[in-house]
């Protein structure tokens, strides 16, 4: 009987653990630059309290990204809020990927990453979301 | 020693309360599309054996909430969709948000920009609902 309740326990333990989501990240997929393209990454706050985000963009290895525009990283993302990062020009031929790191968790936060090709119109012709 | 079982059972239950999705709000992330973006619009579709009444808002990137048409204030059929739509401006970005009167587990849902100053419409850009 003893074992079948610490059985339970352990359970409930694990089964609470998957909503604790302490300091969570969420990541895009590396995306090709090739020439004349600028990056955009738009992290939005969909939950109802405040989120203290951090959001980077780097490059191949981890090499950071030349930042035009933020204005995620100074103050808590408001509930309903949309901040972004913008590289207005990227790097030539390298891959280059977006993250987006809660204080707590990010299970509110829905993240994009764009690629936009410079001429024409900054049209984005590639992009992924942050999971 | 009941006791624990009791609390380990109700612990159980507490941790499985997540997935059961009462009232929840599907949203998208916000994007961009291209310069020539002029419309936005968000498809909901239940997949789901009953109705179902769905709050559908778009919003820009300060979370204000677009007025526009669309249909989404009637029940949404089983198998049938509802769309609001909206006018959006060149250099912005958006996103779309639905909150089923119930549970969401069987709404599908999907956020497209769309150039419509032609005689066709060019879709641009689009991204789930999750």
């Amino acid at each position: 009987m003893r074992k079948y309740a610490a059985s339970l326990a352990a359970i409930s333990v694990l089964g609470t653990a998957g909503i604790s989501h302490a300091g969570q990240r969420i990541i895009s997929t590396s995306l090709r630059t090739g020439v004349d393209t600028a990056g955009a990454c738009y992290i939005r706050n969909v939950g109802k309290t405040p989120v203290p985000v951090q959001v980077e963009m780097y490059q191949n290895a981890g090499f950071p990204i030349i930042i035009s525009f933020q204005n995620c990283n100074d103050a808590p993302l408001p509930a309903g809020r949309t901040c972004v990062v913008i590289a207005n020009d990227l790097p030539d031929d390298v891959t280059f990927q977006c993250s987006a790191t809660a204080t707590g968790s990010a299970k509110n936060l829905r993240g994009n990453v764009e690629l936009r090709a410079i001429p024409g119109g900054l049209r984005v012709i590639l992009a992924d979301e942050l999971r | 020693m009941k006791l624990a079982i009791v609390l380990s059972i109700a612990g159980c239950v507490v941790a499985l309360a997540g997935p059961a999705h009462a009232g929840q709000t599907i949203a998208s992330s916000t994007i961009y599309g291209a310069f020539n973006q002029d419309t936005a619009e968000c498809i909901v579709r239940n997949v789901g054996k009953s109705n179902v009444t769905v709050d559908v808002n778009i919003f820009d990137e300060s979370g204000n909430p677009l007025s526009g048409g669309g249909n989404c204030a009637a029940p949404i059929l089983p198998g049938d969709y509802c769309f609001k739509r909206a006018p959006i401006s060149s250099g912005v970005a958006y996103a779309c948000s639905a909150t089923p009167s119930g549970s969401a587990r069987d709404l599908r849902a999907n956020f497209v920009l769309i150039d419509d100053l032609g005689s066709d419409e060019t879709p641009l850009r689009s991204v789930v609902l999750r």
